[in-house]
């Protein structure tokens, strides 16, 4: 069995963080998304009693474990990895908006509809957890840019020999 | 033999959501087997009133900064039965959630 990190692009101390922070969002989104589809009804009930229309309640109950779905199989896949990233940053760009203008005063009422994750946490402890997840996620979509152009750049110097493919290939961490 | 090539963020990923799985289930058994009271607070937000409330989503529905409103506690942070249960003195700030006024 071997890890075939490199082969992802996961070298050096810039891929290395790229690989802790996918796995940080993973450890993230998986649970989210678990204990949203699992615990539907109180979540969609929760979502409902939000300060926004009940019909935009229903939506969004559908909408986010899906989305939160999507972006885990996106992360895991290193072809939509980009697009996991980018919908992770999307997401708590959303939750964290939602909570500063809630934490602003914008409504009255702010009925609280937090994951199994969070669960425990006041309003202003959920927003910095989220902040902290944005920046992570923000950071994912950098690295992941920064790797791209650091991983074309060395192909376009070594250039096309079949030799150093394979010799490239080979360098994979066993266990 | 054929190498085995592993994704390291799909084993993550399922150990992951076997352990929150597992967690989920843990959890279900002292939820139905161990009792939750929700208390009311007094006027000041900071005594539970005596006789836990079941309707607490209409009296107190908001969670915000403050435990004022209402407090959930386990059966064994209570004393008394029925209308007649209260908080022990010392378990008053050991909630387990709490509900916030408006």
């Amino acid at each position: 069995m071997e890890w075939n990190l490199k082969q992802q692009g996961f070298e050096g101390k810039k891929g290395i963080a790229l690989l802790l922070i996918i796995l940080a969002l993973l450890a993230l989104w998986v649970p989210v998304s678990i204990d949203k589809i699992t615990g539907f009804v109180s979540f969609q009930e929760s979502m409902i009693r939000q300060p926004f229309a009940d019909w935009m309640g229903k939506i969004a109950s559908y909408a986010l474990p899906v989305l939160e779905v999507i972006t885990v199989i996106c992360l895991l896949t290193e072809k939509y990895r980009k697009i996991g990233l980018i919908l992770s940053t999307a997401l708590m760009t959303v939750f964290t908006g939602y909570i500063g203008i809630a934490l602003l005063g914008a409504w009255e009422k702010l009925p609280c509809g937090c994951g199994s994750v969070i669960t425990g946490m006041n309003w202003t402890q959920h927003f910095f957890f989220n902040l902290a997840f944005l920046a992570i996620s923000g950071a994912g979509i950098y690295l992941w840019y920064n790797l791209q152009g650091s991983n074309a750049g060395s192909e376009a110097t070594e250039g096309g020999s079949a030799k150093r493919h394979i010799k490239n290939f080979s360098l994979t961490t066993k266990i | 033999m054929k190498k085995l090539k592993l994704n390291i963020f799909m084993v993550a990923a399922v150990a992951i959501a076997a352990v929150t799985m597992s967690f989920k289930m843990a959890e279900k058994p002292s939820a139905t087997v161990g009792t939750k009271y929700w208390f009311q607070m007094n006027a000041a937000g900071t005594t539970p009133l005596q006789g836990p409330i079941s309707n607490v989503d209409a009296l107190c529905p908001d969670q915000l900064e403050q435990p004022d409103c209402a407090r959930l506690y386990d059966e064994s942070q209570t004393t008394g039965t029925g209308s007649s249960r209260t908080v022990i003195a010392g378990q008053i700030n050991n909630y387990e959630d709490f509900r916030s006024k408006e």
